[in-house]
Protein backbone atom coordinates (compact mmCIF):
# COMPACT_ATOMS: atom_id res chain seq x y z
CA UNK A 1 0.00 0.00 0.00
CA UNK A 2 1.76 3.13 -1.16
CA UNK A 3 0.90 6.39 1.17
CA UNK A 4 1.28 9.65 -0.71
CA UNK A 5 3.69 11.89 1.09
CA UNK A 6 1.64 14.80 1.68
CA UNK A 7 0.20 14.63 5.15
CA UNK A 8 -3.50 13.88 5.70
CA UNK A 9 -5.71 16.69 6.22
CA UNK A 10 -7.48 18.19 7.63
CA UNK A 11 -7.06 16.41 11.08
CA UNK A 12 -10.75 16.20 12.26
CA UNK A 13 -9.99 15.50 15.86
CA UNK A 14 -6.70 17.76 16.60
CA UNK A 15 -9.05 21.52 16.26
CA UNK A 16 -10.91 23.15 18.76
CA UNK A 17 -14.31 23.13 17.73
CA UNK A 18 -15.32 26.68 16.61
CA UNK A 19 -17.57 28.32 14.39
CA UNK A 20 -15.50 28.12 11.09
CA UNK A 21 -14.66 24.60 11.34
CA UNK A 22 -18.09 23.67 12.09
CA UNK A 23 -19.65 25.51 9.36
CA UNK A 24 -17.31 23.87 6.56
CA UNK A 25 -17.44 20.61 7.58
CA UNK A 26 -21.41 20.97 7.36
CA UNK A 27 -21.06 22.17 4.23
CA UNK A 28 -19.20 18.90 3.16
CA UNK A 29 -21.87 16.51 4.97
CA UNK A 30 -24.61 18.57 3.30
CA UNK A 31 -23.04 18.17 0.03
CA UNK A 32 -22.32 14.64 0.61
CA UNK A 33 -25.91 13.87 1.78
CA UNK A 34 -27.44 16.16 -1.64
CA UNK A 35 -25.27 13.87 -3.24
CA UNK A 36 -26.88 11.12 -2.64
CA UNK A 37 -30.26 12.60 -2.58
CA UNK A 38 -29.33 13.20 -6.56
CA UNK A 39 -29.33 10.22 -7.43
CA UNK A 40 -33.80 10.14 -6.47
CA UNK A 41 -33.78 12.98 -8.81
CA UNK A 42 -32.76 10.90 -11.71
CA UNK A 43 -34.87 8.06 -10.48
CA UNK A 44 -37.80 10.58 -10.18
CA UNK A 45 -36.67 11.74 -13.61
CA UNK A 46 -36.63 8.00 -15.38
CA UNK A 47 -40.32 7.02 -13.37
CA UNK A 48 -41.90 10.13 -15.31
CA UNK A 49 -40.49 8.49 -18.73
CA UNK A 50 -41.55 4.44 -17.77
CA UNK A 51 -45.18 5.51 -17.22
CA UNK A 52 -47.66 6.15 -14.74
CA UNK A 53 -47.38 2.75 -12.53
CA UNK A 54 -44.02 3.52 -11.94
CA UNK A 55 -44.24 7.31 -11.39
CA UNK A 56 -47.20 6.31 -8.55
CA UNK A 57 -44.95 3.99 -7.00
CA UNK A 58 -41.74 6.01 -6.70
CA UNK A 59 -44.08 9.05 -5.49
CA UNK A 60 -45.97 7.07 -2.94
CA UNK A 61 -42.43 6.52 -1.52
CA UNK A 62 -41.29 9.73 -1.80
CA UNK A 63 -44.46 10.79 0.66
CA UNK A 64 -44.43 7.93 2.99
CA UNK A 65 -44.12 9.74 6.31
CA UNK A 66 -40.49 8.47 6.73
CA UNK A 67 -39.37 9.85 3.31
CA UNK A 68 -41.07 13.59 3.95
CA UNK A 69 -39.31 13.54 7.48
CA UNK A 70 -35.77 12.81 5.57
CA UNK A 71 -37.08 15.28 3.01
CA UNK A 72 -37.11 18.21 5.93
CA UNK A 73 -33.92 17.06 6.58
CA UNK A 74 -32.73 17.33 2.71
CA UNK A 75 -33.81 20.51 2.09
CA UNK A 76 -32.48 21.93 5.20
CA UNK A 77 -29.05 20.28 3.87
CA UNK A 78 -30.14 21.96 0.37
CA UNK A 79 -30.55 25.53 1.78
CA UNK A 80 -27.36 25.24 3.91
CA UNK A 81 -25.28 24.14 1.02
CA UNK A 82 -26.86 26.87 -1.43
CA UNK A 83 -26.55 29.50 1.07
CA UNK A 84 -22.96 28.88 2.34
CA UNK A 85 -21.85 27.58 -1.31
CA UNK A 86 -22.38 31.17 -1.76
CA UNK A 87 -21.01 32.53 1.11
CA UNK A 88 -17.20 30.51 -0.76
CA UNK A 89 -17.99 32.19 -3.98
CA UNK A 90 -17.76 35.33 -2.24
CA UNK A 91 -14.11 34.15 -0.58
CA UNK A 92 -13.37 32.99 -3.85
CA UNK A 93 -13.25 36.72 -4.74
CA UNK A 94 -11.79 37.79 -2.13
CA UNK A 95 -13.90 39.16 0.31
CA UNK A 96 -15.20 38.66 3.82
CA UNK A 97 -12.13 36.90 5.22
CA UNK A 98 -12.27 39.13 8.32
CA UNK A 99 -12.58 36.95 11.42
CA UNK A 100 -15.99 39.47 12.08
CA UNK A 101 -17.20 38.79 8.62
CA UNK A 102 -16.99 35.38 8.66
CA UNK A 103 -19.21 34.82 11.90
CA UNK A 104 -21.66 37.33 10.43
CA UNK A 105 -21.88 35.54 7.42
CA UNK A 106 -21.50 32.22 8.86
CA UNK A 107 -24.37 33.06 11.19
CA UNK A 108 -26.80 34.48 8.37
CA UNK A 109 -26.24 31.43 6.96
CA UNK A 110 -27.56 29.33 9.74
CA UNK A 111 -30.29 31.02 10.32
CA UNK A 112 -31.50 32.04 6.71
CA UNK A 113 -30.79 28.32 5.99
CA UNK A 114 -33.40 27.58 8.72
CA UNK A 115 -36.24 30.03 7.92
CA UNK A 116 -35.99 29.05 3.67
CA UNK A 117 -36.77 25.66 5.27
CA UNK A 118 -38.99 26.59 7.24
CA UNK A 119 -40.86 28.50 4.65
CA UNK A 120 -40.59 25.59 2.01
CA UNK A 121 -42.68 23.21 3.87
CA UNK A 122 -45.09 25.77 5.42
CA UNK A 123 -45.42 26.46 1.22
CA UNK A 124 -45.74 22.54 0.46
CA UNK A 125 -48.16 21.85 3.76
CA UNK A 126 -50.55 25.15 3.42
CA UNK A 127 -51.46 23.94 0.00
CA UNK A 128 -51.83 20.46 0.10
CA UNK A 129 -54.53 20.61 2.54
CA UNK B 1 -12.13 24.80 -28.16
CA UNK B 2 -12.52 25.63 -24.06
CA UNK B 3 -16.72 24.93 -24.69
CA UNK B 4 -16.06 21.92 -26.43
CA UNK B 5 -13.95 20.55 -23.79
CA UNK B 6 -17.02 22.16 -21.01
CA UNK B 7 -19.46 20.10 -22.76
CA UNK B 8 -17.70 16.98 -23.03
CA UNK B 9 -16.67 17.39 -19.39
CA UNK B 10 -20.41 17.79 -18.77
CA UNK B 11 -21.32 15.07 -20.52
CA UNK B 12 -18.72 12.97 -18.99
CA UNK B 13 -16.95 11.89 -21.94
CA UNK B 14 -13.88 13.14 -20.33
CA UNK B 15 -10.95 12.41 -17.78
CA UNK B 16 -10.63 13.72 -14.40
CA UNK B 17 -9.79 17.19 -13.98
CA UNK B 18 -6.88 18.42 -12.05
CA UNK B 19 -5.88 21.45 -9.62
CA UNK B 20 -6.66 24.20 -12.12
CA UNK B 21 -9.70 23.10 -14.50
CA UNK B 22 -10.75 20.99 -11.30
CA UNK B 23 -10.99 24.22 -8.97
CA UNK B 24 -12.50 26.38 -11.63
CA UNK B 25 -15.30 23.87 -13.02
CA UNK B 26 -16.52 23.42 -9.25
CA UNK B 27 -16.71 27.30 -8.84
CA UNK B 28 -18.48 27.29 -12.57
CA UNK B 29 -20.88 24.17 -11.83
CA UNK B 30 -21.34 26.07 -8.19
CA UNK B 31 -23.18 29.47 -10.29
CA UNK B 32 -24.63 27.42 -12.27
CA UNK B 33 -26.31 25.25 -9.82
CA UNK B 34 -27.56 28.23 -8.02
CA UNK B 35 -29.89 28.68 -10.83
CA UNK B 36 -30.98 25.90 -11.69
CA UNK B 37 -31.83 24.97 -8.18
CA UNK B 38 -33.65 28.04 -7.82
CA UNK B 39 -35.51 27.06 -10.66
CA UNK B 40 -36.28 23.42 -9.26
CA UNK B 41 -37.31 24.59 -6.17
CA UNK B 42 -39.89 27.53 -7.50
CA UNK B 43 -41.13 24.64 -10.22
CA UNK B 44 -41.81 22.01 -6.82
CA UNK B 45 -43.79 24.92 -5.00
CA UNK B 46 -45.89 26.59 -7.47
CA UNK B 47 -46.16 23.91 -10.42
CA UNK B 48 -45.55 20.13 -9.56
CA UNK B 49 -46.66 19.66 -5.98
CA UNK B 50 -50.38 20.01 -7.68
CA UNK B 51 -49.60 18.13 -10.85
CA UNK B 52 -51.07 14.24 -10.98
CA UNK B 53 -48.83 11.93 -14.07
CA UNK B 54 -50.44 13.38 -16.52
CA UNK B 55 -49.55 16.87 -15.44
CA UNK B 56 -45.88 16.13 -14.56
CA UNK B 57 -45.46 14.27 -18.04
CA UNK B 58 -46.65 17.49 -20.06
CA UNK B 59 -44.37 19.27 -17.82
CA UNK B 60 -41.41 17.42 -18.38
CA UNK B 61 -42.07 17.11 -21.80
CA UNK B 62 -42.13 21.23 -22.26
CA UNK B 63 -39.25 21.66 -24.44
CA UNK B 64 -37.65 24.48 -22.17
CA UNK B 65 -38.80 22.49 -18.47
CA UNK B 66 -36.81 19.10 -20.46
CA UNK B 67 -33.82 21.01 -21.33
CA UNK B 68 -33.38 22.41 -17.76
CA UNK B 69 -34.02 19.45 -15.52
CA UNK B 70 -31.53 17.78 -18.33
CA UNK B 71 -28.89 20.36 -17.33
CA UNK B 72 -30.03 20.66 -13.48
CA UNK B 73 -29.37 16.60 -13.42
CA UNK B 74 -25.76 16.81 -15.33
CA UNK B 75 -24.58 19.51 -13.49
CA UNK B 76 -25.54 18.24 -10.29
CA UNK B 77 -24.21 15.01 -10.54
CA UNK B 78 -21.50 16.69 -12.72
CA UNK B 79 -20.42 19.29 -9.28
CA UNK B 80 -21.14 16.39 -6.74
CA UNK B 81 -18.33 14.33 -8.34
CA UNK B 82 -16.16 17.46 -8.11
CA UNK B 83 -16.95 17.86 -4.73
CA UNK B 84 -16.39 13.91 -3.54
CA UNK B 85 -13.50 13.72 -5.21
CA UNK B 86 -11.66 16.56 -3.18
CA UNK B 87 -13.10 15.03 0.05
CA UNK B 88 -11.86 11.86 -0.91
CA UNK B 89 -8.28 13.29 -1.47
CA UNK B 90 -8.41 15.37 2.19
CA UNK B 91 -9.60 11.84 3.85
CA UNK B 92 -8.19 8.74 2.05
CA UNK B 93 -4.67 8.61 1.87
CA UNK B 94 -4.10 5.27 0.28
CA UNK B 95 -3.72 6.11 -3.01
CA UNK B 96 -4.92 2.65 -4.37
CA UNK B 97 -8.10 3.06 -2.57
CA UNK B 98 -8.18 6.61 -3.70
CA UNK B 99 -7.78 5.94 -7.02
CA UNK B 100 -10.40 2.91 -6.97
CA UNK B 101 -13.11 5.48 -5.45
CA UNK B 102 -12.43 7.58 -8.07
CA UNK B 103 -13.59 5.31 -10.12
CA UNK B 104 -16.69 4.33 -8.59
CA UNK B 105 -18.12 7.51 -8.53
CA UNK B 106 -17.22 8.13 -12.18
CA UNK B 107 -19.26 4.70 -12.77
CA UNK B 108 -21.96 5.98 -11.03
CA UNK B 109 -22.02 9.29 -12.79
CA UNK B 110 -22.03 7.83 -16.02
CA UNK B 111 -24.93 5.48 -14.77
CA UNK B 112 -26.96 8.93 -13.91
CA UNK B 113 -26.29 10.74 -17.07
CA UNK B 114 -27.42 7.76 -19.42
CA UNK B 115 -30.70 7.48 -16.88
CA UNK B 116 -31.02 11.46 -17.81
CA UNK B 117 -30.80 10.84 -21.10
CA UNK B 118 -32.82 8.10 -21.87
CA UNK B 119 -35.59 9.73 -19.67
CA UNK B 120 -35.34 13.28 -21.48
CA UNK B 121 -35.31 11.57 -25.10
CA UNK B 122 -38.24 9.41 -24.38
CA UNK B 123 -40.44 11.79 -22.24
CA UNK B 124 -40.00 14.34 -25.10
CA UNK B 125 -40.05 11.98 -27.95
CA UNK B 126 -42.25 10.05 -26.26
CA UNK B 127 -45.36 12.29 -25.90
CA UNK B 128 -44.61 14.45 -29.36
Amino acid sequence: MSKEKQPLSPHLSVYKWQVTNTLSILHRLSGFALFIVGFSLSIWILSISIGQEMFDAISSIFISPIAIGLWVLVTQAFFYHFLNGIRHLFWDIGKGFETRELKISGAIVVILSLILTALFWLCIFSDSN
Amino acid sequence: MIYLKRILNLLCLSGFEYAKDHWKSQRETAVILVLLSGWFIYQILFNLQYLDYDGVLFWASEPLNALILCLLSLYLIYHAELGLQVILEDYVSTLSLRTMSFYVIRAFRIAVVLITFYSIFSITVGTN
